[in-house]
């Protein structure tokens, strides 16, 4: 197999072959040219952007038999044997591989020696971020110092990963990734070198996926080459890229602005037929969004989009219809949705739920027009609610033994909600802490219930269900329906214990305690405290609801409206708005 | 002619062929596709073409028939050990790679689950790929194009497999003596894997309709059944995730309805899928796949099984 890949075949030999990087191709040849070669480089940068091929360079500059030279020949036995990988002296280095400190010790044995034919015995240790930090500290007194005859030249992606000792020994080339304009203009030559018809808007498109890469580009190149053959035409491209089709993003975007979930599903359903990946129509679908939004938030931002003027007027119409805010919201939830397809099992799903939030999306209202209508329904509303000032029923006293039965507490709603509807009524009671001496009220039954249930409030529940029978302070009888789960709890040792304790403290004496089943249908047991409790609240309910309709305000409401009056709640201690 | 075996993948097939015939292969592909979409298989028909040396791969001599047998004495496949591959599987890869081929005119290495490369492994296994020995043929899989390094990535052509259409799965079942129906089913099901609608055998798919039944039923006022069906599911884990996967598709489904496409896959209980999908709100219905996805993902990461379904049903059920 002869065949080298693109990538391989023109890896630059010379500086000036180096695309994109004149920086440091400038600053090398001035650095041969006046003599002032430092012993280490480290050559940083993103994958495919030429750091093993500079250092390649580098390398045969500081070599050639036609003497020190800003550029190589590339014709001499000693550049020809450095781009072959044969070189003596040479020595390349995978610095992935070879990451121990033995590794770097018979380097260093390796470094004593002089050259055996060229000018210098070159180290060149790529992806030198894997080194183990042994390997590293080992390296540092030759790197310091190293003989006359060695330069080093590292090479990697990761310079994060180097220590700061290596780094401060070493002179620092930061390669840049490779404008988009430079990486068309290499492929262009280089295809024209190969014999290949392809159109420039191809060139771009592939480019373009190699982000900013040259070796990415041209391996893109290859893929389309050994699909297309020497006559690529530009649909054969878009289709083997995978590059979304642009009427597709639209598409998208229009059934999401228009609320269609159901194009919405079916437009996922063509991405998944065309073969694209989800993660990357979701990553189009988010530069979408954002030329939208940028349209949106800069009015003109032309200059800040890469896009032609019909891409331009097709997204200005678009634009036009969305709120900024809904805007900013869709993306957040591609952004999430992007996030998550990163990991996730089921793309397509993901993907489409994403969507179909979008498509659902309440439409967000601006606060200051919120504000706004509530201060206009504030002046309107303003009688209503002082009506509801002026009369008040005085509530009866509530009896200490009633227990808030209105747990569930909603969280308060916020002001802005309650000044909206001013007339509902003052909602919900607060939940009573349960006091660990509560009021007495007389019925001593019910006094000891409450004080159970403020210590244990398990076994206060439980006594809630069972009828008095005897309540005295020799003798507490208490009866439970046959088989009932608390008369069961209630007579173990533990909870007898507690109980006889609790009783000795409310009694100021040792009451005999005795629980006992009630026969099925005896009438003389006398309710539980939950059944009091209910026939109370059913009365005061009917009293209330008397005072509610005899109140002329009400009544009038009933008869405007035509409804009935469902639930009276008494304002307790609550200060009405 | 080994590029038979691969069915429904003709794109990534058709750009190795013309490689191969125009003698233009590069030294690295990197496949990437969902488990069970013929990567393997285009992988081992494409080595053993590279190999052959007769157009396509005749299958008749002697290298095409090691090849078949996977005997090949110039194949090396790497798989993970473990979880992860790791950086001593890539220096003997390498050891391997040096040495001159012994039957085949190359040597050729397969690496499965190229996303589980550990990065030591990973990084170690850059220069070689860059710029291999002896013109060696590195094939990469992954089902995580994004789980690979991009490093690597870049060094490598990559070939997309896209899933298998739900006709030629239902074909390919139905050729393995499934029954009309069932092969019909399976195909949907599959999501265009034709190794998971194989592997799915009749005794090992979960009842939908129970399992939909079972959430329907669960409620939060009595936790016992729920409790119970939690801890019945958590009792195999692996029996766990598969059901997940199916209430999440069929959930999907429901959602699907809602959105008034018809794309729906578990067919045949669609009346059933219907009510849930006019008992349900639409945001709730968000609300549980949500949380399926990540109870699914818990249990991938080693959460506690109980747990996981005990919060997942509590979720479903509130």
């Amino acid at each position: 197999m002869s065949y080298l890949v693109l990538a391989r075949k023109w890896r630059p030999q010379t500086f000036s072959d180096l695309t994109g990087q004149e920086h440091v191709s400038q600053t090398l040849q001035n650095a041969i040219d006046s003599g002032r070669i430092a012993h280490a480089f480290l050559f940083t940068g993103a994958r495919g952007v030429g750091k093993t091929s500079s250092a390649r360079i580098l390398a045969k500059a500081l070599t050639c038999e036609q003497g020190m030279s800003p550029e190589p020949c590339n014709v001499c036995p000693a550049c020809t044997e450095i781009t072959a990988g044969t070189a003596v002296d040479v020595l390349e280095i995978d610095g992935a591989s070879n990451t121990g400190v033995d590794d770097i010790r018979e380097l260093r044995e390796n470094v004593k020696y002089l050259p055996s034919r060229l000018r210098y015995k070159i180290f060149i240790i790529d992806e030198v971020h894997m080194l183990s930090t042994n390997a590293f500290n080992a390296l540092l007194k030759t790197l310091e110092e190293p003989p006359p005859h060695v330069k080093f030249i590292f090479a990697t992606t990761e310079p994060h990963k180097v220590p700061i000792t290596i780094l401060s020994r070493c002179q620092r080339f930061d390669f840049r990734r490779i404008p988009l304009g430079k990486v068309v203009g290499r492929l262009r030559h280089i295809v024209d070198q190969e014999g290949i018809a392809i159109s420039d808007a191809s060139l771009t498109m592939v480019a373009r996926k190699g982000d900013g890469s040259m070796r990415d580009s041209l391996s893109v190149l290859d893929q389309v080459l050994a699909f297309c053959g020497d006559q690529v035409r530009d649909e054969e491209v878009v289709s083997l890229l995978g590059v979304v089709d642009r009427r597709l993003l639209l598409d998208a975007t229009a059934a999401v602005f228009g609320r269609d979930t159901r194009t919405v599903l079916d437009i996922v359903a063509r991405v998944d037929e065309f073969g694209y990946n989800m993660r990357q129509f979701c990553g189009e679908l988010i530069d979408h969004l954002r030329n939208l939004l940028i349209l949106k938030a800069v009015g003109d931002g032309t200059d800040l989009l890469d896009l032609s003027e019909a891409e331009l007027a097709t997204l200005r119409q678009q634009a036009e219809s969305v709120p900024l805010d809904d805007l900013q919201r869709h993306l957040t939830v591609l952004l999430r949705a992007d996030g998550e397809l990163g990991h996730t099992s089921f793309p397509r799903l993901v993907l489409e739920m994403a969507l179909v939030k979008m498509a659902t999306l309440a439409p967000a209202v601006p606060v200051d027009q919120l504000l706004e209508r509530l201060n206009r329904i504030e002046e309107e509303g303003g009688g209503v609610a002082d009506a509801r000032v002026q009369w008040r029923p005085t509530p009866p006293a509530p009896a200490g033994s009633r227990a808030p039965e209105r747990t569930a507490a909603t969280p308060p709603p916020r002001t802005a909600e309650r000044q909206a509807a001013p007339s509902a009524p003052a909602p919900r009671r607060e939940e009573a802490k349960p006091a660990s001496e509560p009021r007495r009220t007389g019925d001593s039954w019910a006094d000891f219930v409450a004080l159970v249930k403020g210590r244990k409030p398990r076994l206060g529940s439980m006594l809630e269900q069972g009828s008095p029978l005897v309540v005295t302070a020799e003798r507490l009888e208490i009866g439970f329906p046959e088989g009932a789960f608390a008369l069961a709890s209630l007579r173990d040792s533990d909870s007898q214990a507690a109980l006889k304790e609790l009783a000795r403290q409310f009694f100021s004496a040792e009451p005999v305690l005795v629980m006992r089943p009630l026969a099925p249908g005896a009438a003389e047991a006398p309710p539980n405290l939950l059944e009091k409790k209910r026939v109370e609240k059913e009365q005061q309910q009917t009293v209330l609801k008397q005072a509610a309709t005899s109140h002329p305000a009400v009544a009038d409401a009933l008869d405007v409206f035509g409804g009935t009056l469902a639930e009276v709640e008494p304002l307790e201690g609550k200060e009405p708005r | 002619m080994p590029f038979s075996r691969v069915i429904g993948q003709d794109t990534p097939v058709n750009v190795l062929r013309r490689a191969l015939r125009s003698g233009k292969t590069a030294h690295a592909y990197l496949f990437e596709g969902i488990a069970g979409c013929g990567k393997g298989t285009t992988a081992l028909a494409f080595v053993e073409a590279a190999f052959c040396g007769h157009d396509d791969g005749c299958g008749t001599c002697p290298s095409c028939r090691k090849m078949a047998t996977l005997q090949h004495p110039d194949l090396h496949p790497v798989e993970p050990d473990g979880a992860f591959i790791k950086i001593d599987q890539v220096r003997e890869l390498q050891r391997e790679l040096v040495l001159r081929p012994i039957e085949a005119p190359l040597k050729a290495c397969i690496i499965r689950d190229a996303d589980r490369l550990n990065p030591a492994a990973g990084n170690a296994l850059l220069k070689t790929l860059e710029e291999p020995p002896g013109n060696a043929l590195m094939i990469l899989l992954t089902t995580n194009l994004d789980g690979v390094l991009p490093t690597v990535r870049s060094r490598c052509q990559l070939l997309r497999f896209a899933p298998l259409p739900e006709e030629l799965i239902e074909e390919r079942l139905e050729a393995a003596g499934r029954d009309r129906a069932a092969a019909r089913l399976a195909a949907s099901l599959a999501g265009g894997s034709l190794g998971k609608a194989l592997g799915d055998e009749e005794a090992d798919t979960v009842d939908r309709q129970a399992l939909l039944e079972r959430l329907r039923t669960l409620s939060l006022s009595d936790t016992a059944p729920l409790f119970a069906a939690a801890e019945e599911m958590a009792a195999n884990r692996e029996q766990a995730l598969k059901q997940l996967d199916v209430l999440a598709s069929l959930l999907r489904d429901i959602l699907l309805i809602q959105g008034g496409s018809d794309a729906v896959v578990n067919r045949d209980i669609m009346p059933f899928l219907e009510s849930e999908a006019t008992r349900l709100s639409r945001e709730k219905n968000l609300d549980r796949i949500s949380n399926t996805m990540e109870a699914r993902q818990a249990l991938m990461r080693n959460a506690n099984p109980r747990l996981t379904l005990d919060v997942l049903l509590m979720r479903l059920a509130g």
